[in-house]
Protein backbone atom coordinates (compact mmCIF):
# COMPACT_ATOMS: atom_id res chain seq x y z
CA UNK A 1 0.00 0.00 0.00
CA UNK A 2 1.28 3.35 -0.86
CA UNK A 3 -0.09 5.57 1.64
CA UNK A 4 0.88 3.93 4.53
CA UNK A 5 4.33 3.63 3.35
CA UNK A 6 4.53 6.98 2.56
CA UNK A 7 3.54 8.24 6.04
CA UNK A 8 6.17 6.13 7.34
CA UNK A 9 8.92 7.79 5.53
CA UNK A 10 7.40 11.03 5.77
CA UNK A 11 7.89 10.66 9.70
CA UNK A 12 11.75 9.07 9.66
CA UNK A 13 12.94 11.87 7.38
CA UNK A 14 10.52 14.46 8.66
CA UNK A 15 13.40 16.80 9.87
CA UNK A 16 14.84 17.15 7.02
CA UNK A 17 13.55 20.19 4.95
CA UNK A 18 15.11 19.30 2.06
CA UNK A 19 14.50 15.94 1.84
CA UNK A 20 11.16 15.76 2.65
CA UNK A 21 10.38 17.81 0.01
CA UNK A 22 12.11 16.24 -2.89
CA UNK A 23 10.73 13.27 -1.31
CA UNK A 24 7.33 15.15 -2.13
CA UNK A 25 7.90 16.18 -5.32
CA UNK A 26 9.03 12.36 -6.23
CA UNK A 27 6.14 11.03 -4.76
CA UNK A 28 3.59 13.30 -6.39
CA UNK A 29 3.51 10.38 -9.56
CA UNK A 30 2.75 7.95 -7.91
CA UNK A 31 0.64 9.03 -4.97
CA UNK A 32 -2.88 9.16 -4.44
CA UNK A 33 -4.19 12.61 -4.60
CA UNK A 34 -5.31 12.72 -1.27
CA UNK A 35 -1.84 12.51 -0.11
CA UNK A 36 -0.85 14.75 -2.50
CA UNK A 37 -3.45 17.32 -1.44
CA UNK A 38 -2.75 17.38 1.63
CA UNK A 39 1.12 18.14 1.39
CA UNK A 40 0.42 21.06 -1.04
CA UNK A 41 -1.45 22.72 1.71
CA UNK A 42 1.56 22.58 3.92
CA UNK A 43 4.02 23.98 1.72
CA UNK A 44 3.14 24.35 -2.09
CA UNK A 45 5.94 23.51 -3.81
CA UNK A 46 8.51 25.64 -5.60
CA UNK A 47 9.48 25.13 -9.10
CA UNK A 48 12.94 24.34 -8.63
CA UNK A 49 12.52 21.47 -6.27
CA UNK A 50 12.03 19.24 -9.41
CA UNK A 51 15.26 19.45 -10.58
CA UNK A 52 16.17 17.40 -7.32
CA UNK A 53 13.70 14.92 -7.38
CA UNK A 54 16.47 12.08 -8.39
CA UNK A 55 17.06 12.49 -4.48
CA UNK A 56 18.58 9.71 -1.97
CA UNK A 57 14.84 9.34 -1.51
CA UNK A 58 13.32 8.87 -4.55
CA UNK A 59 15.73 6.61 -5.63
CA UNK A 60 14.80 4.15 -2.64
CA UNK A 61 11.53 4.30 -4.14
CA UNK A 62 12.26 4.02 -7.66
CA UNK A 63 14.33 0.93 -6.45
CA UNK A 64 12.02 -1.15 -4.16
CA UNK A 65 8.98 -0.12 -6.75
CA UNK A 66 9.78 0.14 -9.87
CA UNK A 67 6.24 0.09 -10.95
CA UNK A 68 5.10 2.56 -9.06
CA UNK A 69 7.85 5.71 -9.72
CA UNK A 70 7.05 8.77 -11.44
CA UNK A 71 6.32 8.55 -14.68
CA UNK A 72 3.42 9.69 -17.14
CA UNK A 73 -0.16 7.45 -17.26
CA UNK A 74 0.94 5.32 -20.74
CA UNK A 75 -2.49 3.60 -20.01
CA UNK A 76 -4.81 6.42 -20.15
CA UNK A 77 -3.16 8.25 -23.23
CA UNK A 78 -3.84 4.68 -25.38
CA UNK A 79 -7.16 5.14 -27.94
CA UNK A 80 -10.47 3.95 -26.56
CA UNK A 81 -10.39 0.82 -29.37
CA UNK A 82 -6.45 -0.28 -27.44
CA UNK A 83 -8.07 0.02 -24.03
CA UNK A 84 -11.49 -1.89 -25.09
CA UNK A 85 -8.79 -4.39 -26.41
CA UNK A 86 -7.70 -4.81 -22.57
CA UNK A 87 -11.10 -4.71 -21.29
CA UNK A 88 -12.28 -7.51 -23.18
CA UNK A 89 -9.59 -9.91 -21.70
CA UNK A 90 -10.93 -9.45 -18.31
CA UNK A 91 -13.22 -11.06 -16.44
CA UNK A 92 -16.62 -8.60 -15.85
CA UNK A 93 -16.41 -7.40 -12.65
CA UNK A 94 -12.55 -6.05 -13.47
CA UNK A 95 -13.42 -5.11 -16.44
CA UNK A 96 -16.50 -3.07 -14.94
CA UNK A 97 -14.38 -1.56 -11.66
CA UNK A 98 -11.87 0.39 -14.06
CA UNK A 99 -15.07 3.33 -14.31
CA UNK A 100 -13.87 4.14 -10.78
CA UNK A 101 -10.03 4.47 -12.19
CA UNK A 102 -10.82 8.18 -13.35
CA UNK A 103 -13.13 10.30 -16.24
CA UNK A 104 -11.05 9.07 -18.95
CA UNK A 105 -12.30 5.73 -17.98
CA UNK A 106 -16.29 6.34 -17.36
CA UNK A 107 -17.84 5.36 -20.33
CA UNK A 108 -15.67 2.18 -20.52
CA UNK A 109 -17.12 -0.12 -18.70
CA UNK A 110 -20.67 0.69 -20.79
CA UNK A 111 -19.29 0.10 -23.81
CA UNK A 112 -17.97 -3.76 -22.79
CA UNK A 113 -19.48 -5.98 -25.71
CA UNK A 114 -19.53 -9.27 -23.41
CA UNK A 115 -21.03 -9.52 -19.70
CA UNK A 116 -20.86 -12.53 -17.64
CA UNK A 117 -22.49 -11.58 -14.33
CA UNK A 118 -22.84 -14.55 -11.86
CA UNK A 119 -23.95 -14.92 -8.80
CA UNK A 120 -21.34 -17.72 -7.65
CA UNK A 121 -18.87 -14.93 -7.85
CA UNK A 122 -20.96 -13.44 -4.89
CA UNK A 123 -20.18 -16.40 -2.86
CA UNK A 124 -17.36 -16.51 -0.73
CA UNK A 125 -14.79 -19.27 -0.11
CA UNK A 126 -16.19 -20.51 3.11
CA UNK A 127 -19.37 -21.53 0.78
CA UNK A 128 -17.27 -24.01 -1.46
CA UNK A 129 -15.38 -25.29 1.68
CA UNK A 130 -18.75 -26.07 3.32
CA UNK A 131 -19.90 -27.40 0.19
CA UNK A 132 -16.92 -29.65 -0.29
CA UNK A 133 -17.38 -31.17 3.53
CA UNK A 134 -21.27 -31.74 2.86
CA UNK A 135 -20.29 -34.13 -0.06
CA UNK A 136 -18.02 -35.52 1.51
CA UNK A 137 -19.51 -36.85 5.10
CA UNK A 138 -22.75 -36.98 2.63
CA UNK A 139 -20.53 -39.84 0.74
CA UNK A 140 -18.33 -41.27 2.54
CA UNK A 141 -19.60 -40.83 6.05
CA UNK A 142 -17.67 -42.21 8.76
CA UNK A 143 -17.69 -42.77 12.37
CA UNK A 144 -15.09 -39.93 12.71
CA UNK A 145 -16.49 -36.87 10.77
CA UNK A 146 -20.39 -37.79 11.39
CA UNK A 147 -22.13 -36.71 14.52
CA UNK A 148 -25.79 -36.17 14.36
CA UNK A 149 -26.71 -32.88 13.61
CA UNK A 150 -23.51 -32.19 11.38
CA UNK A 151 -25.28 -32.23 8.00
CA UNK A 152 -28.54 -30.18 8.78
CA UNK A 153 -25.99 -27.47 10.25
CA UNK A 154 -23.66 -27.51 7.39
CA UNK A 155 -26.63 -27.45 5.10
CA UNK A 156 -28.05 -24.61 6.99
CA UNK A 157 -25.11 -22.15 6.51
CA UNK A 158 -25.07 -22.85 2.80
CA UNK A 159 -28.47 -22.19 1.99
CA UNK A 160 -27.69 -19.00 4.35
CA UNK A 161 -24.56 -17.92 2.06
CA UNK A 162 -26.31 -18.74 -1.20
CA UNK A 163 -29.23 -16.16 0.08
CA UNK A 164 -27.45 -13.88 1.23
CA UNK A 165 -25.34 -13.91 -2.16
CA UNK A 166 -28.38 -13.87 -4.46
CA UNK A 167 -29.95 -10.71 -2.42
CA UNK A 168 -26.17 -9.16 -3.05
CA UNK A 169 -26.37 -10.13 -6.69
CA UNK A 170 -29.92 -8.92 -7.03
CA UNK A 171 -29.60 -5.29 -5.41
CA UNK A 172 -26.18 -5.31 -7.88
CA UNK A 173 -28.40 -5.68 -10.89
CA UNK A 174 -30.92 -3.44 -9.61
CA UNK A 175 -28.31 -0.63 -9.51
CA UNK A 176 -27.23 -1.97 -12.99
CA UNK A 177 -30.43 -1.14 -14.46
CA UNK A 178 -31.22 1.28 -13.10
CA UNK A 179 -31.94 4.27 -15.01
CA UNK A 180 -31.91 2.15 -17.99
CA UNK A 181 -27.99 3.40 -19.00
CA UNK A 182 -27.68 2.91 -22.62
CA UNK A 183 -25.56 -0.04 -23.62
CA UNK A 184 -24.81 -2.47 -26.93
CA UNK A 185 -24.07 -5.95 -25.25
CA UNK A 186 -23.21 -8.32 -27.84
CA UNK A 187 -23.12 -11.42 -25.28
CA UNK A 188 -24.86 -11.72 -21.96
CA UNK A 189 -23.94 -14.82 -19.63
CA UNK A 190 -26.09 -14.43 -16.32
CA UNK A 191 -26.38 -17.21 -13.69
CA UNK A 192 -28.18 -17.20 -10.77
CA UNK A 193 -30.04 -19.22 -7.98
CA UNK A 194 -33.62 -19.55 -7.70
CA UNK A 195 -34.06 -18.58 -4.47
CA UNK A 196 -36.98 -15.85 -3.23
CA UNK A 197 -37.96 -13.38 -5.64
CA UNK A 198 -34.68 -13.10 -7.16
CA UNK A 199 -36.36 -14.06 -10.66
CA UNK A 200 -37.91 -10.75 -10.98
CA UNK A 201 -35.00 -8.82 -11.57
CA UNK A 202 -33.34 -11.74 -13.69
CA UNK A 203 -36.26 -11.53 -15.95
CA UNK A 204 -35.91 -7.71 -16.40
CA UNK A 205 -31.92 -8.17 -16.74
CA UNK A 206 -32.87 -10.85 -19.90
CA UNK A 207 -35.63 -8.61 -21.43
CA UNK A 208 -33.26 -5.51 -21.31
CA UNK A 209 -30.17 -7.52 -22.69
CA UNK A 210 -32.64 -8.68 -25.58
CA UNK A 211 -35.09 -5.22 -26.08
CA UNK A 212 -32.46 -2.36 -25.17
CA UNK A 213 -29.11 -3.59 -25.48
CA UNK A 214 -29.51 -5.92 -28.74
CA UNK A 215 -27.31 -8.85 -27.51
CA UNK A 216 -26.75 -11.49 -30.17
CA UNK A 217 -25.79 -14.70 -27.57
CA UNK A 218 -27.48 -14.55 -24.29
CA UNK A 219 -26.52 -17.65 -22.13
CA UNK A 220 -29.16 -17.61 -18.88
CA UNK A 221 -28.70 -20.62 -16.46
CA UNK A 222 -31.03 -21.19 -13.35
CA UNK A 223 -29.44 -22.96 -10.79
CA UNK A 224 -31.56 -24.54 -7.73
CA UNK A 225 -30.48 -23.64 -4.49
CA UNK A 226 -28.82 -26.00 -2.58
CA UNK A 227 -31.93 -27.54 -0.11
CA UNK A 228 -33.53 -28.24 -3.64
CA UNK A 229 -30.31 -30.12 -4.90
CA UNK A 230 -30.67 -32.23 -1.99
CA UNK A 231 -34.52 -33.05 -2.55
CA UNK A 232 -36.32 -35.16 -4.80
CA UNK A 233 -35.75 -33.60 -8.42
CA UNK A 234 -39.12 -33.65 -9.22
CA UNK A 235 -41.98 -30.77 -9.15
CA UNK A 236 -41.49 -27.34 -10.04
CA UNK A 237 -39.67 -26.26 -7.28
CA UNK A 238 -36.22 -24.64 -7.91
CA UNK A 239 -37.03 -23.88 -11.29
CA UNK A 240 -36.82 -20.50 -12.88
CA UNK A 241 -39.94 -19.11 -14.44
CA UNK A 242 -39.86 -15.82 -17.32
CA UNK A 243 -43.17 -14.27 -17.59
CA UNK A 244 -45.95 -15.98 -19.83
CA UNK A 245 -45.30 -13.62 -22.52
CA UNK A 246 -41.99 -14.40 -23.13
CA UNK A 247 -38.10 -13.78 -22.37
CA UNK A 248 -38.53 -10.01 -23.65
CA UNK A 249 -41.25 -7.60 -24.91
CA UNK A 250 -40.01 -6.98 -28.79
CA UNK A 251 -39.52 -10.92 -29.76
CA UNK A 252 -39.38 -9.96 -33.57
CA UNK A 253 -37.53 -6.74 -33.27
CA UNK A 254 -34.56 -9.00 -31.39
CA UNK A 255 -30.93 -9.52 -32.85
CA UNK A 256 -30.99 -12.79 -30.59
CA UNK A 257 -28.57 -15.48 -32.76
CA UNK A 258 -27.79 -17.94 -29.98
CA UNK A 259 -29.86 -18.98 -26.14
CA UNK A 260 -28.61 -20.98 -23.55
CA UNK A 261 -31.69 -21.42 -21.09
CA UNK A 262 -30.94 -23.33 -18.58
CA UNK A 263 -33.23 -24.80 -15.33
CA UNK A 264 -36.13 -22.88 -16.60
CA UNK A 265 -39.56 -23.73 -17.99
CA UNK A 266 -39.21 -23.17 -21.75
CA UNK A 267 -40.45 -19.96 -22.51
CA UNK A 268 -42.15 -19.20 -26.16
CA UNK A 269 -39.70 -19.08 -28.82
CA UNK A 270 -40.72 -19.29 -31.89
CA UNK A 271 -40.86 -15.45 -32.66
CA UNK A 272 -37.25 -14.69 -32.62
CA UNK A 273 -36.60 -14.83 -36.08
CA UNK A 274 -32.60 -14.76 -35.95
CA UNK A 275 -32.32 -17.53 -33.70
CA UNK A 276 -30.03 -19.97 -35.43
CA UNK A 277 -28.57 -21.70 -31.97
CA UNK A 278 -30.44 -23.03 -29.17
CA UNK A 279 -28.88 -24.59 -26.07
CA UNK A 280 -30.98 -26.31 -23.09
CA UNK A 281 -30.21 -27.62 -20.78
CA UNK A 282 -31.99 -28.78 -17.61
CA UNK A 283 -35.65 -27.96 -18.77
CA UNK A 284 -37.83 -29.74 -16.27
CA UNK A 285 -40.21 -32.62 -16.41
CA UNK A 286 -43.20 -30.73 -16.45
CA UNK A 287 -42.14 -29.27 -19.87
CA UNK A 288 -45.34 -30.79 -22.25
CA UNK A 289 -44.18 -33.00 -25.18
CA UNK A 290 -45.82 -30.25 -27.49
CA UNK A 291 -43.75 -27.53 -25.92
CA UNK A 292 -40.54 -29.95 -27.16
CA UNK A 293 -41.99 -30.45 -30.14
CA UNK A 294 -42.47 -26.71 -30.73
CA UNK A 295 -39.08 -25.99 -30.46
CA UNK A 296 -38.33 -28.08 -34.23
CA UNK A 297 -41.60 -26.71 -35.04
CA UNK A 298 -42.23 -23.45 -34.79
CA UNK A 299 -38.50 -22.48 -35.06
CA UNK A 300 -37.49 -23.39 -38.62
CA UNK A 301 -34.90 -21.52 -38.56
CA UNK A 302 -32.85 -22.56 -36.19
CA UNK A 303 -29.64 -24.62 -37.24
CA UNK A 304 -28.27 -26.26 -34.09
CA UNK A 305 -30.28 -27.66 -31.46
CA UNK A 306 -28.92 -29.32 -28.16
CA UNK A 307 -31.25 -30.79 -25.78
CA UNK A 308 -28.48 -31.41 -22.20
CA UNK A 309 -30.88 -33.06 -19.09
CA UNK A 310 -33.85 -32.59 -20.36
CA UNK A 311 -36.72 -34.42 -19.25
CA UNK A 312 -40.37 -35.10 -20.29
CA UNK A 313 -42.59 -36.69 -17.45
CA UNK A 314 -46.20 -37.09 -16.34
CA UNK A 315 -46.76 -35.84 -12.60
CA UNK A 316 -46.17 -40.09 -11.97
CA UNK A 317 -42.70 -40.14 -12.97
CA UNK A 318 -43.92 -41.73 -16.91
CA UNK A 319 -41.47 -40.84 -19.30
CA UNK A 320 -43.02 -39.62 -22.78
CA UNK A 321 -41.78 -39.76 -26.20
CA UNK A 322 -41.00 -36.94 -28.32
CA UNK A 323 -41.92 -37.13 -32.12
CA UNK A 324 -40.13 -34.79 -34.32
CA UNK A 325 -41.83 -34.29 -37.51
CA UNK A 326 -40.53 -31.02 -39.26
CA UNK A 327 -40.20 -31.10 -43.19
CA UNK A 328 -39.24 -27.13 -42.65
CA UNK A 329 -37.03 -27.12 -40.28
CA UNK A 330 -33.28 -26.31 -41.01
CA UNK A 331 -31.55 -27.62 -38.33
CA UNK A 332 -28.27 -29.63 -38.86
CA UNK A 333 -26.84 -30.32 -35.58
CA UNK A 334 -28.51 -32.46 -33.21
CA UNK A 335 -27.22 -33.38 -29.92
CA UNK A 336 -29.16 -35.02 -27.24
CA UNK A 337 -27.25 -35.41 -24.03
CA UNK A 338 -28.17 -37.00 -20.53
CA UNK A 339 -32.13 -37.09 -21.09
CA UNK A 340 -32.61 -40.02 -19.53
CA UNK A 341 -36.58 -39.10 -18.87
CA UNK A 342 -37.34 -39.13 -22.52
CA UNK A 343 -38.92 -42.18 -23.71
CA UNK A 344 -37.72 -41.98 -26.95
CA UNK A 345 -37.23 -39.22 -29.07
CA UNK A 346 -38.14 -39.83 -32.54
CA UNK A 347 -36.90 -38.19 -35.59
CA UNK A 348 -39.40 -38.62 -38.71
CA UNK A 349 -38.56 -35.87 -40.54
CA UNK A 350 -35.76 -33.14 -40.01
CA UNK A 351 -34.28 -32.50 -43.82
CA UNK A 352 -30.71 -30.49 -43.25
CA UNK A 353 -29.67 -32.79 -40.59
CA UNK A 354 -26.12 -33.57 -40.84
CA UNK A 355 -25.01 -34.58 -37.25
CA UNK A 356 -26.35 -36.32 -34.58
CA UNK A 357 -24.86 -36.61 -31.17
CA UNK A 358 -27.26 -38.70 -28.38
CA UNK A 359 -27.35 -41.71 -26.43
CA UNK A 360 -28.71 -44.90 -29.00
CA UNK A 361 -31.07 -45.22 -26.59
CA UNK A 362 -33.31 -42.51 -26.85
CA UNK A 363 -32.76 -41.46 -30.50
CA UNK A 364 -35.08 -43.00 -33.12
CA UNK A 365 -34.90 -42.06 -36.44
CA UNK A 366 -37.36 -42.98 -39.27
CA UNK B 1 6.43 -10.87 -57.37
CA UNK B 2 5.52 -7.50 -58.67
CA UNK B 3 7.20 -6.06 -55.90
CA UNK B 4 10.56 -7.14 -57.59
CA UNK B 5 9.92 -4.70 -60.50
CA UNK B 6 10.00 -1.72 -58.32
CA UNK B 7 13.10 -2.69 -56.39
CA UNK B 8 14.48 -2.73 -59.63
CA UNK B 9 15.53 0.88 -59.49
CA UNK B 10 16.06 1.49 -56.20
CA UNK B 11 18.97 -1.47 -56.23
CA UNK B 12 21.05 0.56 -58.66
CA UNK B 13 21.22 3.20 -56.01
CA UNK B 14 22.39 1.46 -52.92
CA UNK B 15 24.94 -1.46 -53.09
CA UNK B 16 22.76 -4.78 -52.28
CA UNK B 17 23.22 -6.79 -49.92
CA UNK B 18 22.67 -10.86 -50.46
CA UNK B 19 19.82 -10.85 -48.15
CA UNK B 20 17.96 -7.64 -49.15
CA UNK B 21 15.32 -9.25 -51.29
CA UNK B 22 13.68 -11.22 -49.25
CA UNK B 23 13.97 -8.29 -46.20
CA UNK B 24 12.71 -4.82 -45.65
CA UNK B 25 14.54 -1.87 -43.67
CA UNK B 26 13.05 -0.03 -41.43
CA UNK B 27 13.99 3.34 -39.80
CA UNK B 28 12.87 4.55 -36.61
CA UNK B 29 11.65 7.99 -35.68
CA UNK B 30 15.57 8.37 -34.24
CA UNK B 31 17.31 7.20 -37.72
CA UNK B 32 18.17 3.39 -36.60
CA UNK B 33 18.00 0.75 -39.18
CA UNK B 34 16.40 -2.50 -38.68
CA UNK B 35 16.09 -5.78 -40.79
CA UNK B 36 13.12 -7.91 -40.86
CA UNK B 37 12.24 -10.85 -42.96
CA UNK B 38 10.04 -9.62 -45.64
CA UNK B 39 7.59 -12.79 -45.17
CA UNK B 40 7.73 -12.19 -41.45
CA UNK B 41 6.55 -7.96 -42.00
CA UNK B 42 4.00 -9.14 -44.22
CA UNK B 43 1.97 -12.17 -42.52
CA UNK B 44 2.13 -10.35 -39.46
CA UNK B 45 1.52 -6.63 -40.00
CA UNK B 46 -1.19 -5.54 -42.51
CA UNK B 47 0.32 -1.76 -42.44
CA UNK B 48 3.61 -3.54 -44.07
CA UNK B 49 2.25 -5.59 -46.05
CA UNK B 50 0.49 -3.23 -47.91
CA UNK B 51 4.01 -1.07 -48.20
CA UNK B 52 5.41 -4.34 -49.70
CA UNK B 53 2.83 -4.80 -51.67
CA UNK B 54 2.26 -1.30 -52.73
CA UNK B 55 6.27 -0.96 -53.51
CA UNK B 56 6.64 2.14 -51.02
CA UNK B 57 9.53 0.29 -49.56
CA UNK B 58 12.44 2.60 -48.97
CA UNK B 59 15.56 0.05 -49.55
CA UNK B 60 17.50 2.65 -47.58
CA UNK B 61 15.06 2.54 -44.70
CA UNK B 62 10.90 2.71 -45.07
CA UNK B 63 10.51 5.80 -42.26
CA UNK B 64 8.51 5.11 -39.36
CA UNK B 65 8.23 8.65 -38.04
CA UNK B 66 6.28 7.15 -35.02
CA UNK B 67 8.25 4.33 -33.66
CA UNK B 68 11.49 4.95 -31.37
CA UNK B 69 14.30 2.84 -32.24
CA UNK B 70 13.37 0.85 -29.04
CA UNK B 71 10.18 -0.42 -29.59
CA UNK B 72 10.86 -0.80 -33.06
CA UNK B 73 13.67 -3.73 -32.36
CA UNK B 74 11.24 -4.84 -30.27
CA UNK B 75 9.05 -4.98 -33.08
CA UNK B 76 11.52 -7.00 -34.86
CA UNK B 77 12.96 -9.32 -32.79
CA UNK B 78 8.95 -10.31 -32.62
CA UNK B 79 9.03 -10.50 -35.86
CA UNK B 80 11.91 -13.22 -36.38
CA UNK B 81 10.81 -15.08 -32.92
CA UNK B 82 7.79 -15.43 -34.58
CA UNK B 83 8.58 -16.45 -38.37
CA UNK B 84 10.94 -19.26 -35.91
CA UNK B 85 7.97 -20.36 -33.98
CA UNK B 86 5.95 -22.80 -35.62
CA UNK B 87 2.39 -21.04 -36.54
CA UNK B 88 -0.21 -22.78 -34.94
CA UNK B 89 -3.65 -23.19 -36.91
CA UNK B 90 -5.51 -23.24 -33.95
CA UNK B 91 -6.71 -19.14 -34.28
CA UNK B 92 -10.44 -21.02 -35.44
CA UNK B 93 -12.58 -21.01 -33.01
CA UNK B 94 -14.52 -24.56 -32.68
CA UNK B 95 -17.58 -24.67 -33.97
CA UNK B 96 -20.36 -23.43 -31.25
CA UNK B 97 -19.18 -22.09 -27.71
CA UNK B 98 -20.70 -19.58 -25.96
CA UNK B 99 -16.94 -18.30 -25.13
CA UNK B 100 -16.24 -17.45 -29.01
CA UNK B 101 -13.09 -16.31 -27.81
CA UNK B 102 -11.46 -15.00 -30.98
CA UNK B 103 -8.09 -14.18 -28.96
CA UNK B 104 -5.85 -17.53 -28.91
CA UNK B 105 -4.01 -17.42 -25.66
CA UNK B 106 0.07 -16.30 -25.65
CA UNK B 107 2.03 -19.14 -26.63
CA UNK B 108 5.26 -19.68 -23.79
CA UNK B 109 7.60 -17.33 -25.86
CA UNK B 110 5.09 -15.04 -26.51
CA UNK B 111 5.00 -14.58 -22.53
CA UNK B 112 8.40 -14.21 -22.34
CA UNK B 113 8.84 -12.18 -24.52
CA UNK B 114 6.32 -9.25 -22.98
CA UNK B 115 7.19 -10.36 -19.76
CA UNK B 116 10.77 -9.07 -19.89
CA UNK B 117 9.89 -5.69 -21.15
CA UNK B 118 9.91 -3.09 -19.02
CA UNK B 119 6.80 -0.83 -18.69
CA UNK B 120 7.51 2.48 -20.91
CA UNK B 121 8.68 -0.42 -23.20
CA UNK B 122 5.56 -2.47 -23.34
CA UNK B 123 3.36 0.65 -24.09
CA UNK B 124 5.67 1.75 -26.80
CA UNK B 125 5.09 -1.61 -28.21
CA UNK B 126 1.22 -1.38 -27.84
CA UNK B 127 1.54 1.81 -29.43
CA UNK B 128 4.03 0.42 -32.44
CA UNK B 129 1.59 -2.86 -32.60
CA UNK B 130 -1.11 -0.81 -33.43
CA UNK B 131 0.42 2.03 -35.76
CA UNK B 132 1.98 -0.69 -37.54
CA UNK B 133 -1.92 -3.04 -37.88
CA UNK B 134 0.17 -6.10 -35.95
CA UNK B 135 -2.79 -7.69 -34.77
CA UNK B 136 -1.42 -10.63 -33.06
CA UNK B 137 1.44 -8.51 -31.09
CA UNK B 138 -1.49 -6.45 -30.04
CA UNK B 139 -3.21 -9.08 -28.77
CA UNK B 140 -0.23 -10.19 -26.96
CA UNK B 141 0.72 -7.01 -25.44
CA UNK B 142 -3.06 -6.11 -24.10
CA UNK B 143 -2.95 -9.44 -22.46
CA UNK B 144 0.46 -8.36 -20.39
CA UNK B 145 -1.65 -5.44 -19.61
CA UNK B 146 -4.90 -6.75 -18.90
CA UNK B 147 -2.80 -9.37 -17.06
CA UNK B 148 -1.04 -6.62 -14.34
CA UNK B 149 -4.65 -5.53 -13.93
CA UNK B 150 -6.38 -8.72 -13.27
CA UNK B 151 -7.32 -8.97 -9.18
CA UNK B 152 -6.41 -5.62 -8.51
CA UNK B 153 -8.16 -3.09 -6.70
CA UNK B 154 -9.31 0.47 -8.42
CA UNK B 155 -6.27 1.78 -6.17
CA UNK B 156 -3.93 -0.78 -7.10
CA UNK B 157 -4.64 -0.71 -10.05
CA UNK B 158 -4.10 3.09 -10.21
CA UNK B 159 -0.84 3.06 -8.31
CA UNK B 160 0.49 0.51 -11.33
CA UNK B 161 -0.27 2.54 -14.34
CA UNK B 162 0.30 5.75 -12.41
CA UNK B 163 -3.67 7.26 -12.70
CA UNK B 164 -4.86 9.81 -11.67
CA UNK B 165 -8.22 9.87 -9.73
CA UNK B 166 -9.94 12.92 -11.03
CA UNK B 167 -13.24 12.31 -9.84
CA UNK B 168 -14.94 14.09 -7.10
CA UNK B 169 -15.93 12.31 -3.98
CA UNK B 170 -19.86 11.99 -4.93
CA UNK B 171 -19.21 10.93 -8.47
CA UNK B 172 -16.84 8.10 -7.53
CA UNK B 173 -20.01 7.48 -4.92
CA UNK B 174 -22.41 7.66 -7.95
CA UNK B 175 -20.19 5.33 -9.96
CA UNK B 176 -19.50 2.75 -6.95
CA UNK B 177 -23.67 2.27 -6.88
CA UNK B 178 -23.88 2.05 -10.61
CA UNK B 179 -20.80 -0.68 -10.62
CA UNK B 180 -21.78 -2.12 -7.11
CA UNK B 181 -21.62 -5.91 -8.21
CA UNK B 182 -17.72 -5.47 -9.32
CA UNK B 183 -17.01 -3.76 -6.25
CA UNK B 184 -18.89 -7.06 -3.86
CA UNK B 185 -16.64 -8.23 -1.01
CA UNK B 186 -17.88 -11.22 0.60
Amino acid sequence: MSIPTALFLKRRRGREPGASARYSVCRAGGAGPSVMARRRVRRPLGAGTSLVARSRAGQILLRRRPLAACREDRMSALPDDLLRLVLDRLDTRSALGTGMLSRRWAHLPRELAALDLRAVDMLPPRYHRLLGLYMDIRNNATVLHYRSGTLPKLAVDIRRYERRAMRAFTSAMESFLEGRPRRRINRLSLDFFTIGNAGCCMNRLVAEAIDAWGVEELEAVAKPSFNRQQGPPHGQDGIHSFPSHGLCKEPRASRLRSLKLGGCVLPPLHEYGALTTLILQGIPDSTPVAAYEGVFTLCPQLQTLHLISCSCRTSRGVSLTVVVDSPGSQIRELVVDKCKYFRKLVLKALPCLESVDSEQSVLRVY
Amino acid sequence: MEVDKGKGEAEETRKVAEADRDTVTLKSSDGKLFEVSKEAAARLSTVLAGMIAGGSIDDNGTDLKQIGSEALENVVDYCNKHANSIPSAALISSSISFNTAPFKEPEEWERKFVDRLSHDALFDLVEAANFLGMERLLDVTCHKISEMMKGKSPDQIREVFNIKNDYTKEELEEIRQELAWAFYDD
